[in-house]
């Protein structure tokens, strides 16, 4: 009924159709054409008009581009390294919450203010300082170095203290004349009641932590701790001229992500009101 | 159980006063209920007695020893909320084994702990459902269980009736009657509903502002209220309160004012104390107000308004040059709206309060 | 009360220790290194003072990199904006299978972005790349995109769109469903068309929404780097040299930590005013949100 207050009503439903799948269209054949140059031989990707559907279907190109870099261990690499970010970020990111939407202490809003602020500095600025402490420390290279810069965020302390903030006081109440300890109190009853929260601060985490390029980058300097993104550029260096490999591996690194997103995209596509609406 | 005494409590946010110098004992195995209207402080009250709010003085003692800084846990009360506060992600067996788990009872005790009070208020067979699938009479009796489980020493209930409605209220003050009786625990039940504190309180403590009121019997605070306030409170419909100008003659009082007239009201009856003040009000609840015929002792004449039929009675809206009255009277009476009818109280169930300081001087049953 | 105390403090320490190393003690330590001249690989390091301040006035590459910044700013948000607005007014409509088209055009922005810049390094193909097919399908002889100096800059834009709309199409559908029903019914009841209603009744109550997405989208364009990396490299000709990729190209290509920390903290400066921006435009919000 709302809708058809909308744009819509002025456009009609049959435009609309076109226009939006239209849309979905240019979003998806980027994919499309990633898929099917994937599987084609160099000499047949110089070749006017371009081909849509190729008639041979090169798979051994995967396992080509298998053989050719260590990807296998990229994946392990960036695995490791994501559920790293991401548990990080959920455990500690719902402690700082709870503690700031729901316990009393002295400083408590002060220092809420100074992680707000501490949003307002681009990771940009800050990876310089970050990158000689990591040499000095010597976790250049190791997996202490690609996560624990990222472990946890304001961002997703943040989002979770507002979460908190909603929960019932009288919850805590009941459980305090009940007889249980604060920490108690956060384990049973409020980390619990945190579960939508954090499914949807979980799945972007987890995807940001895959895709980052800029900080592997800087933290990796050998095959065996490369991440895939960064993995995938090294290669697109050493492959420059075979595009359909290049292709390959493109899809073979993104082949997870996909899955997961396939799998978890409620939770971005509707969650995302719990994160990106008040920004 | 136990007796649970309130000494001087005080709780102030900032400048406001929400809980104002109280003292209160409730007996052992008292049924108490604080009452007042809103904003009165008897959530706050109720809270500090819980140790969910830091109070600002005052001491709280639980069988002559001292709680006041005891956290909530340590005290060994349960308060069953207005809202329930059941947790949503756990079953009804879970809420109601809360309690038990995290004092590591075992599994056993536990689960016939479970059974005992679950059988007691008839939700055996929701042990295993979620809150949010349960009715409001289920959830307050689930609420009530998690409460006993513990077997408390003191039982705190803050509104809990008042999400629910009319029927199922009538019904479940019976059930918590009911348990009283099976387990007298010291209660104290907050509530704004001057008839439910009536009808179940065994004593009263009338509430206004932070400030403790009166407190007695449900017939002691309506025949002798101590105060205009308790006594406009308490009885519904509430008393015909009167401006007069108070003199004394010998055994009689005359009570003059430019509306009603001059009433004279013996002082035998009234049995006033001490000084006289000369600006009083007379207080006469509705059902002391009686119509009579015109050249009655105090009668005075008024304009009736409307009536208002209630089946067993009817209510009679009077008025008598600006000033409202009210009076109920059997359901033969056959008035009907635009005539005018003599009224007079009844004298030996007037109450006079000093106008200025609200306090009774004179009346009231014995 | 005192058991608070203790758990809030406990709780938060983690959060805040990780704090103090990684974000308040960085941007204090760039602001002291700002003041150096200080190698990468070892070597000494030289008080400067302002002096990587006063070279920065100067540096007319890194000015190029501001105004390639800025122009790919001017040139991404609004337009993404707009189509994302337009995208998530027909996509509220209860259609068929909006749900997979919302899904649809949210992939891209999960998708690598290293992956996602390779297939279109080769979408530009000056001879075999799907644009300039599509152009020919139209008439039209498509330029050079990567290897021109003119258009470098707008591939890379056309390819930033394309990759975040998503995110804007379902913020966006998120703020037109806080929108009461009743309000177009009064809209209409009182006379209004359509597109009198899209004007009058949502784009006024959208405006948070707008702000939100106008401020991160700035943002976010000014902290591009993995396309210019793996496309162009910042050229040709320096016209797709942005920001970060300048910063970086500083501290680790040609080692000047010292003058790279000096650009970082000019970056800071323009997110920073950026975001308070925000802050001031949303006052009611943030108010509600911080207390």
């Amino acid at each position: 009924m709302r809708a058809s207050f909308h744009l819509g009503r002025f456009l009609g439903t049959s435009a609309s159709y076109i226009v939006l799948v239209g849309g979905a269209i240019l979003m998806i054949l980027p994919f499309w054409w990633m898929l099917v140059t994937s599987v084609k031989l160099p000499e047949e990707v110089f070749v006017f008009p371009p081909q849509f559907w190729p008639q041979v279907w090169h798979w051994e190109n995967y396992l080509e581009v298998l053989q050719a870099a260590p990807f296998g261990r990229f994946f392990i690499n960036t695995l490791i390294v994501a559920v790293v970010i991401t548990a990080g970020n959920l455990f500690l990111g719902a402690m700082a919450g709870y503690a700031f939407a729901r316990l009393s202490f002295p400083g408590r809003d002060l220092i809420f203010w100074l992680f707000l602020a501490s949003m307002m500095i681009p990771g940009q600025v800050t990876m310089i300082p970050v990158f000689v402490l990591m040499t000095k420390l010597g976790w250049v290279d190791t997996y202490f170095g690609l996560t624990v810069p990222g472990l946890v965020g304001a961002y997703g302390i943040f989002l979770l203290r507002q979460y908190f903030l909603n929960l019932p006081a009288d919850l805590e109440n009941a459980a305090r004349l009940e007889g249980a300890s604060e920490w108690q109190i956060f384990r049973h009853i409020g980390l619990p009641l945190a579960t939508p929260a954090l499914m949807v601060l979980g799945v972007f985490t987890f995807m940001g932590a895959w895709t980052d390029f800029l900080w592997p980058l800087l933290m990796t300097n050998s095959m065996h701790m490369r991440t895939l993104e960064v993995g995938l550029s090294v290669f697109k260096t050493q492959y420059t001229v075979n595009w359909p490999l290049q292709m390959t591996a493109s899809m073979l690194i993104q082949l997870p992500i996909i899955i997961l997103f396939v799998f978890t995209q409620r939770y971005f596509t509707r969650g995302i009101v719990l994160t990106g609406m008040k920004g | 159980m136990a007796t649970i005494q309130l000494k001087g409590l005080c709780k102030h946010f900032g400048a406001v006063r929400a809980v104002d110098d109280i003292s209160l004992e409730v007996a052992d195995g008292e049924f108490m209920a604080l009452v007042g209207p809103s904003g009165c402080g008897k959530t706050t009250l109720l809270r500090l007695i819980a140790g969910l709010t830091e109070l600002t003085s005052g001491e709280i003692l639980m069988d002559s020893r001292p709680i006041t800084h005891l956290p909530p846990g340590q005290r060994n009360l349960a308060m069953v909320f207005q809202n329930y506060a059941l947790f949503p992600h756990m079953t009804v067996e879970r809420n109601l084994s809360f309690g038990l788990r995290l004092k590591r009872v075992a599994a056993r005790e536990r689960q016939r702990r479970v059974k005992e009070i679950a059988a007691l208020l008839r939700i055996e067979g929701l042990l295993s459902r979620f809150p949010r699938e349960l009715s409001g009479g289920q959830r307050q009796r689930v609420a009530l269980g998690r409460a006993l489980m513990r077997q408390p020493r003191g039982f705190l209930l803050d509104e809990p009736l008042s999400n629910l409605d009319p029927a199922l209220r009538v019904e479940m003050r019976a059930e918590i009657m009911r348990l009283h009786e099976r387990y007298p625990v010291t209660t104290i039940y907050v509530t704004h509903d001057q008839v439910e504190a009536m009808t179940m309180g065994q004593r009263l403590a009338v509430l206004n502002e932070g400030r403790l009121m009166q407190v007695g019997k449900p017939l002691e605070l309506y025949e002798r209220p101590d105060n205009i306030f308790t006594a406009s409170f308490i009885g519904s419909p509430s008393m015909n309160l009167l401006d007069f100008e108070l003199s004394r003659t010998g055994d009689e009082l005359t009570l003059r004012s430019e509306s009603v007239g001059e009433l004279r009201l013996p002082a035998t009856v009234l049995d006033p104390q001490g000084q006289l003040p000369v600006r009083v009000v007379l207080g006469v609840r509705p059902e002391h107000l009686h119509p009579v015929a015109a050249d009655s002792p105090n009668a005075f004449a008024c304009e009736l308004v409307l009536v208002e039929q209630l089946g067993r009675e009817q209510f009679l809206h009077l008025q008598r040059q600006g000033v409202s009255l009210r009076c109920v009277v059997s359901n033969d009476s056959r008035v009907t709206a635009g005539q005018v009818v003599w009224v007079a109280p009844d004298p030996h169930r007037c109450h006079l309060f000093d106008a200025a300081s609200g306090i009774r001087i004179a009346g009231g049953a014995r | 009360m005192r058991g608070q105390r203790v758990c809030g403090f406990a709780l938060a320490s983690p959060a805040l220790a990780h704090l103090g190393v990684f974000a308040i003690w960085p941007l204090l330590f760039v602001i002291y290194m700002s003041l150096f001249r200080w190698p990468l690989l070892g070597g000494r390091q030289a008080f400067v003072g302002s002096g990587n301040f006063s070279l920065l006035l100067q540096d007319g590459a890194f000015f190029n990199a501001l105004k390639n910044s800025a122009l790919f700013t001017l040139g991404t948000v609004p337009v993404s904006l707009l189509l994302a607005l337009v995208l998530a007014s027909l996509l509220v409509q209860p259609i068929r299978g909006s749900g997979l088209l919302r899904t649809l055009y949210f992939l891209p922005v999960v998708t690598s972005t290293v992956a996602v810049a390779m297939v279109f390094s080769w979408v530009y193909h000056p001879e075999f790349g799907l644009l300039n097919y599509s152009l020919k399908l139209m008439g039209i002889d498509g330029p050079n995109w990567l290897g021109d100096p003119r258009f470098a800059l707008v591939a890379l834009m056309l390819m930033s769109i394309w990759k975040g709309l998503g995110y804007q199409v379902v913020i966006y559908l998120a703020g037109l469903s806080a929108i009461p029903a009743e309000l177009y019914e009064v809209a209409a009841l009182e006379g209004a068309n359509a597109w009198q209603r899209f004007w009058q009744v949502t784009v006024p109550l959208l405006k948070p929404t707008t702000v939100f997405l106008g401020v991160t989208g700035v943002i976010g364009s000014f902290q591009v780097f993995t396309a210019v990396y793996t496309m162009t490299a910042g050229g040709p000709l320096r016209s797709t040299d942005v920001v970060v990729y300048h910063i970086f190209q500083s501290a680790f290509e040609r080692f000047h930590l010292g003058y790279a920390s000096a650009q970082a903290l000019v970056l800071f400066a323009i997110i920073l005013a950026a975001t308070l921006l925000q802050v001031r435009l949303l006052r009611k919000e943030v108010a509600q949100l911080a207390g």
